[in-house]
Protein backbone atom coordinates (compact mmCIF):
# COMPACT_ATOMS: atom_id res chain seq x y z
CA UNK A 1 0.00 0.00 0.00
CA UNK A 2 1.36 3.38 -0.98
CA UNK A 3 1.99 5.87 1.81
CA UNK A 4 2.47 8.82 -0.54
CA UNK A 5 0.13 11.73 0.01
CA UNK A 6 -2.13 12.50 -2.92
CA UNK A 7 -0.90 16.10 -2.68
CA UNK A 8 2.71 15.13 -3.41
CA UNK A 9 3.58 15.37 -7.08
CA UNK A 10 6.42 14.13 -9.26
CA UNK A 11 7.67 16.35 -12.06
CA UNK A 12 8.30 14.48 -15.30
CA UNK A 13 10.06 16.25 -18.18
CA UNK A 14 9.40 13.40 -20.67
CA UNK A 15 5.77 13.48 -19.56
CA UNK A 16 5.58 17.23 -20.19
CA UNK A 17 7.23 17.06 -23.62
CA UNK A 18 5.24 13.99 -24.66
CA UNK A 19 1.93 15.55 -23.64
CA UNK A 20 2.72 18.72 -25.58
CA UNK A 21 3.59 16.69 -28.70
CA UNK A 22 0.63 14.28 -28.77
CA UNK A 23 -2.35 14.12 -26.37
CA UNK A 24 -1.88 11.05 -24.18
CA UNK A 25 1.81 10.50 -24.97
CA UNK A 26 2.90 12.15 -21.73
CA UNK A 27 0.88 9.75 -19.60
CA UNK A 28 2.06 6.82 -21.72
CA UNK A 29 5.67 7.79 -21.02
CA UNK A 30 4.87 7.98 -17.30
CA UNK A 31 3.64 4.37 -17.44
CA UNK A 32 -0.05 5.28 -17.13
CA UNK A 33 -1.11 3.46 -20.26
CA UNK A 34 -4.83 3.21 -19.59
CA UNK A 35 -5.08 6.90 -18.73
CA UNK A 36 -3.06 7.65 -21.87
CA UNK A 37 -5.51 5.68 -24.02
CA UNK A 38 -8.53 7.43 -22.51
CA UNK A 39 -6.90 10.87 -22.87
CA UNK A 40 -5.88 10.24 -26.48
CA UNK A 41 -9.36 8.95 -27.31
CA UNK A 42 -11.11 11.92 -25.73
CA UNK A 43 -8.85 14.80 -26.84
CA UNK A 44 -8.33 13.46 -30.35
CA UNK A 45 -12.00 12.49 -30.47
CA UNK A 46 -12.98 16.09 -29.73
CA UNK A 47 -10.46 17.50 -32.20
CA UNK A 48 -11.20 15.16 -35.10
CA UNK A 49 -14.88 15.03 -34.14
CA UNK A 50 -14.93 18.79 -34.64
CA UNK A 51 -13.35 18.40 -38.07
CA UNK A 52 -15.81 15.62 -38.93
CA UNK A 53 -18.75 17.85 -37.97
CA UNK A 54 -17.57 21.18 -39.38
CA UNK A 55 -15.20 19.98 -42.08
CA UNK A 56 -11.59 21.12 -42.31
CA UNK A 57 -12.96 24.68 -42.28
CA UNK A 58 -13.40 24.27 -38.50
CA UNK A 59 -9.62 24.73 -38.13
CA UNK A 60 -8.69 28.09 -39.59
CA UNK A 61 -6.03 30.29 -38.02
CA UNK A 62 -6.64 33.13 -40.48
CA UNK A 63 -10.41 33.45 -40.52
CA UNK A 64 -11.08 32.31 -36.93
CA UNK A 65 -7.88 33.27 -35.07
CA UNK A 66 -9.40 33.43 -31.59
CA UNK A 67 -10.89 29.95 -31.91
CA UNK A 68 -7.58 28.70 -33.27
CA UNK A 69 -5.77 29.92 -30.14
CA UNK A 70 -7.80 27.35 -28.21
CA UNK A 71 -7.48 24.65 -30.86
CA UNK A 72 -3.69 25.12 -31.02
CA UNK A 73 -3.48 23.79 -27.46
CA UNK A 74 -4.07 20.30 -28.90
CA UNK A 75 -0.45 20.52 -30.06
CA UNK A 76 1.46 20.27 -33.34
CA UNK A 77 -1.44 18.32 -34.82
CA UNK A 78 -3.60 21.47 -34.86
CA UNK A 79 -0.88 23.44 -36.64
CA UNK A 80 -0.52 20.61 -39.17
CA UNK A 81 -4.24 20.53 -39.94
CA UNK A 82 -4.29 24.32 -40.23
CA UNK A 83 -1.26 24.26 -42.55
CA UNK A 84 -3.02 21.66 -44.70
CA UNK A 85 -6.17 23.79 -44.77
CA UNK A 86 -4.34 27.00 -45.70
CA UNK A 87 -2.08 25.45 -48.34
CA UNK A 88 -4.00 22.54 -49.85
CA UNK A 89 -7.60 23.76 -49.79
CA UNK A 90 -7.68 27.55 -49.94
CA UNK A 91 -7.34 29.45 -53.20
CA UNK A 92 -4.89 32.31 -53.73
CA UNK A 93 -6.44 35.30 -55.40
CA UNK A 94 -4.53 38.28 -56.77
CA UNK A 95 -6.36 41.57 -57.02
CA UNK A 96 -5.23 45.10 -57.73
CA UNK A 97 -6.15 47.79 -55.26
CA UNK A 98 -7.33 51.26 -56.43
CA UNK A 99 -3.81 52.64 -55.88
CA UNK A 100 -2.33 50.02 -58.23
CA UNK A 101 -0.90 47.75 -55.57
CA UNK A 102 -1.21 43.98 -56.14
CA UNK A 103 -2.93 42.31 -53.19
CA UNK A 104 -2.56 38.55 -52.70
CA UNK A 105 -5.39 37.06 -50.70
CA UNK A 106 -5.79 33.47 -49.50
CA UNK A 107 -9.42 32.49 -49.06
CA UNK A 108 -11.81 29.56 -49.13
CA UNK A 109 -13.10 28.66 -52.59
CA UNK A 110 -16.66 29.66 -53.32
CA UNK A 111 -19.19 26.92 -54.11
CA UNK A 112 -18.78 27.62 -57.85
CA UNK A 113 -14.98 27.66 -57.80
CA UNK A 114 -12.29 25.05 -58.18
CA UNK A 115 -8.58 25.33 -57.44
CA UNK A 116 -5.68 25.21 -59.85
CA UNK A 117 -3.25 22.68 -58.33
CA UNK A 118 -0.18 24.52 -59.68
CA UNK A 119 -0.95 28.16 -58.98
CA UNK A 120 -3.65 27.66 -56.30
CA UNK A 121 -5.69 30.27 -58.18
CA UNK A 122 -9.47 29.98 -58.24
CA UNK A 123 -10.84 28.41 -61.42
CA UNK A 124 -14.39 28.01 -62.73
CA UNK A 125 -15.80 24.74 -61.45
CA UNK A 126 -16.06 21.96 -64.04
CA UNK A 127 -19.35 20.11 -64.44
CA UNK A 128 -19.71 17.43 -61.76
CA UNK A 129 -16.68 18.69 -59.83
CA UNK A 130 -16.71 20.05 -56.29
CA UNK A 131 -14.75 22.90 -54.73
CA UNK A 132 -11.61 21.92 -52.73
CA UNK A 133 -13.71 21.96 -49.57
CA UNK A 134 -17.14 23.20 -48.58
CA UNK A 135 -17.38 25.86 -45.90
CA UNK A 136 -19.39 24.91 -42.86
CA UNK A 137 -22.24 27.25 -42.08
CA UNK A 138 -24.29 28.13 -39.02
CA UNK A 139 -24.59 25.51 -36.26
CA UNK A 140 -22.53 22.84 -38.01
CA UNK A 141 -19.59 25.24 -38.26
CA UNK A 142 -20.08 26.56 -34.74
CA UNK A 143 -20.30 23.13 -33.12
CA UNK A 144 -17.39 21.72 -35.13
CA UNK A 145 -15.21 24.66 -34.12
CA UNK A 146 -16.36 24.35 -30.52
CA UNK A 147 -15.54 20.62 -30.33
CA UNK A 148 -11.96 21.20 -31.49
CA UNK A 149 -11.49 24.22 -29.20
CA UNK A 150 -12.75 22.37 -26.13
CA UNK A 151 -10.33 19.55 -27.01
CA UNK A 152 -7.47 22.04 -26.96
CA UNK A 153 -8.52 23.62 -23.68
CA UNK A 154 -8.87 20.24 -21.98
CA UNK A 155 -5.42 19.34 -23.24
CA UNK A 156 -3.97 22.08 -21.01
CA UNK A 157 -5.19 20.12 -17.98
CA UNK A 158 -3.77 16.95 -19.52
CA UNK A 159 -0.34 18.55 -20.09
CA UNK A 160 -0.21 19.85 -16.52
CA UNK A 161 -1.23 16.43 -15.18
CA UNK A 162 1.38 14.65 -17.32
CA UNK A 163 4.08 16.98 -16.01
CA UNK A 164 2.95 17.01 -12.37
CA UNK A 165 1.06 13.80 -11.61
CA UNK A 166 0.36 12.69 -8.04
CA UNK A 167 3.17 10.55 -6.69
CA UNK A 168 2.62 6.80 -7.03
CA UNK A 169 -0.43 7.02 -9.30
CA UNK A 170 1.08 4.86 -12.05
CA UNK A 171 1.81 2.18 -9.42
CA UNK A 172 -1.77 2.31 -8.16
CA UNK A 173 -3.09 2.00 -11.73
CA UNK A 174 -0.84 -0.96 -12.57
CA UNK A 175 -0.06 -2.74 -9.28
CA UNK A 176 1.24 -5.86 -11.06
CA UNK A 177 3.80 -4.04 -13.23
CA UNK A 178 7.30 -3.21 -11.96
CA UNK A 179 8.02 0.53 -11.60
CA UNK A 180 11.27 2.39 -11.17
CA UNK B 1 -44.27 34.42 -28.20
CA UNK B 2 -43.93 30.67 -28.62
CA UNK B 3 -45.58 28.60 -25.90
CA UNK B 4 -43.82 25.75 -24.11
CA UNK B 5 -46.13 23.08 -25.62
CA UNK B 6 -45.46 24.50 -29.10
CA UNK B 7 -41.71 24.47 -28.50
CA UNK B 8 -41.81 20.88 -27.24
CA UNK B 9 -43.97 19.81 -30.19
CA UNK B 10 -41.58 21.36 -32.71
CA UNK B 11 -38.50 19.92 -31.00
CA UNK B 12 -39.92 16.42 -30.65
CA UNK B 13 -41.25 16.44 -34.21
CA UNK B 14 -37.79 17.40 -35.48
CA UNK B 15 -36.21 14.56 -33.54
CA UNK B 16 -38.64 11.88 -34.70
CA UNK B 17 -38.65 12.67 -38.41
CA UNK B 18 -36.48 10.38 -40.56
CA UNK B 19 -33.11 11.81 -41.45
CA UNK B 20 -33.10 13.59 -44.76
CA UNK B 21 -30.11 12.25 -46.64
CA UNK B 22 -28.46 14.83 -48.80
CA UNK B 23 -28.47 14.39 -52.57
CA UNK B 24 -24.67 14.57 -52.54
CA UNK B 25 -24.09 11.62 -50.18
CA UNK B 26 -21.79 9.85 -52.62
CA UNK B 27 -19.68 12.95 -53.04
CA UNK B 28 -19.34 13.57 -49.30
CA UNK B 29 -15.72 13.81 -48.20
CA UNK B 30 -15.37 13.10 -44.45
CA UNK B 31 -13.16 15.55 -42.51
CA UNK B 32 -13.11 17.91 -45.53
CA UNK B 33 -16.77 18.79 -46.00
CA UNK B 34 -19.10 19.60 -43.09
CA UNK B 35 -21.34 16.76 -41.98
CA UNK B 36 -24.48 18.51 -43.22
CA UNK B 37 -23.40 17.39 -46.69
CA UNK B 38 -24.27 13.88 -45.48
CA UNK B 39 -27.13 14.32 -43.02
CA UNK B 40 -29.37 17.19 -41.99
CA UNK B 41 -27.32 18.04 -38.92
CA UNK B 42 -28.89 21.49 -38.64
CA UNK B 43 -32.06 19.79 -37.43
CA UNK B 44 -30.47 17.43 -34.90
CA UNK B 45 -27.55 19.58 -33.77
CA UNK B 46 -28.61 19.42 -30.11
CA UNK B 47 -27.89 15.67 -30.02
CA UNK B 48 -24.20 16.51 -30.42
CA UNK B 49 -24.27 17.56 -26.76
CA UNK B 50 -24.12 13.87 -25.81
CA UNK B 51 -20.80 12.98 -27.50
CA UNK B 52 -19.42 16.37 -26.39
CA UNK B 53 -20.32 15.69 -22.76
CA UNK B 54 -18.99 12.11 -22.97
CA UNK B 55 -15.61 13.12 -24.41
CA UNK B 56 -15.20 16.03 -21.96
CA UNK B 57 -16.01 13.67 -19.08
CA UNK B 58 -13.50 11.08 -20.32
CA UNK B 59 -10.68 13.64 -20.52
CA UNK B 60 -11.51 15.21 -17.15
CA UNK B 61 -11.91 11.96 -15.26
CA UNK B 62 -8.77 10.46 -16.81
CA UNK B 63 -6.68 13.14 -15.07
CA UNK B 64 -8.84 13.56 -11.97
CA UNK B 65 -9.52 10.15 -10.46
CA UNK B 66 -6.87 8.48 -8.26
CA UNK B 67 -7.29 5.02 -9.82
CA UNK B 68 -8.80 3.89 -13.09
CA UNK B 69 -10.90 1.11 -11.55
CA UNK B 70 -14.08 3.17 -11.37
CA UNK B 71 -13.42 5.15 -14.55
CA UNK B 72 -16.45 4.34 -16.72
CA UNK B 73 -19.00 4.72 -13.91
CA UNK B 74 -17.61 8.16 -13.06
CA UNK B 75 -17.58 9.13 -16.73
CA UNK B 76 -21.23 8.06 -17.08
CA UNK B 77 -22.25 10.05 -14.00
CA UNK B 78 -20.45 13.20 -15.17
CA UNK B 79 -21.87 12.86 -18.70
CA UNK B 80 -25.41 12.69 -17.31
CA UNK B 81 -24.67 15.65 -15.00
CA UNK B 82 -23.48 17.79 -17.92
CA UNK B 83 -26.43 16.88 -20.15
CA UNK B 84 -28.96 17.50 -17.37
CA UNK B 85 -27.28 20.77 -16.39
CA UNK B 86 -27.32 22.05 -19.98
CA UNK B 87 -30.99 21.09 -20.36
CA UNK B 88 -31.67 22.92 -17.09
CA UNK B 89 -29.81 26.00 -18.28
CA UNK B 90 -31.79 25.90 -21.51
CA UNK B 91 -35.05 25.62 -19.59
CA UNK B 92 -34.02 28.47 -17.28
CA UNK B 93 -33.12 30.66 -20.26
CA UNK B 94 -36.47 29.85 -21.84
CA UNK B 95 -38.35 30.85 -18.68
CA UNK B 96 -36.39 34.09 -18.28
CA UNK B 97 -36.78 35.16 -21.90
CA UNK B 98 -40.35 34.04 -22.48
CA UNK B 99 -41.99 34.78 -19.12
CA UNK B 100 -39.88 36.99 -16.85
CA UNK B 101 -38.44 39.54 -19.29
CA UNK B 102 -41.86 40.37 -20.84
CA UNK B 103 -43.17 41.12 -17.33
CA UNK B 104 -40.37 43.49 -16.32
CA UNK B 105 -39.86 45.28 -19.63
CA UNK B 106 -42.48 48.00 -20.14
CA UNK B 107 -44.59 47.59 -23.28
Amino acid sequence: MSTASPHQVDFSLPGLIGAILVPGLGHFLRGEKRRAAMIATSILGLFFGGILIGGIDAIDSREDPFWFYGQALVGPLAFGVDYLHQNQFKVVEQTTSPNGKVVVKRRSARPDEGRDPKTNAPTPLQAGAKPPNIKGLAKVNEIGTLFATIGGMLNVIVVLDAALAPRGRARRDNPMEPHA
Amino acid sequence: MISLPELLTVTLAAGTQPLAWSASVLAYRPFIDPIDELIDAHRLWFLLLIPLALLVSMAYKAVRIPTMQDFWRQVAVMTVQIVVAIIGLGAASFIVIQFIVPRIVPH
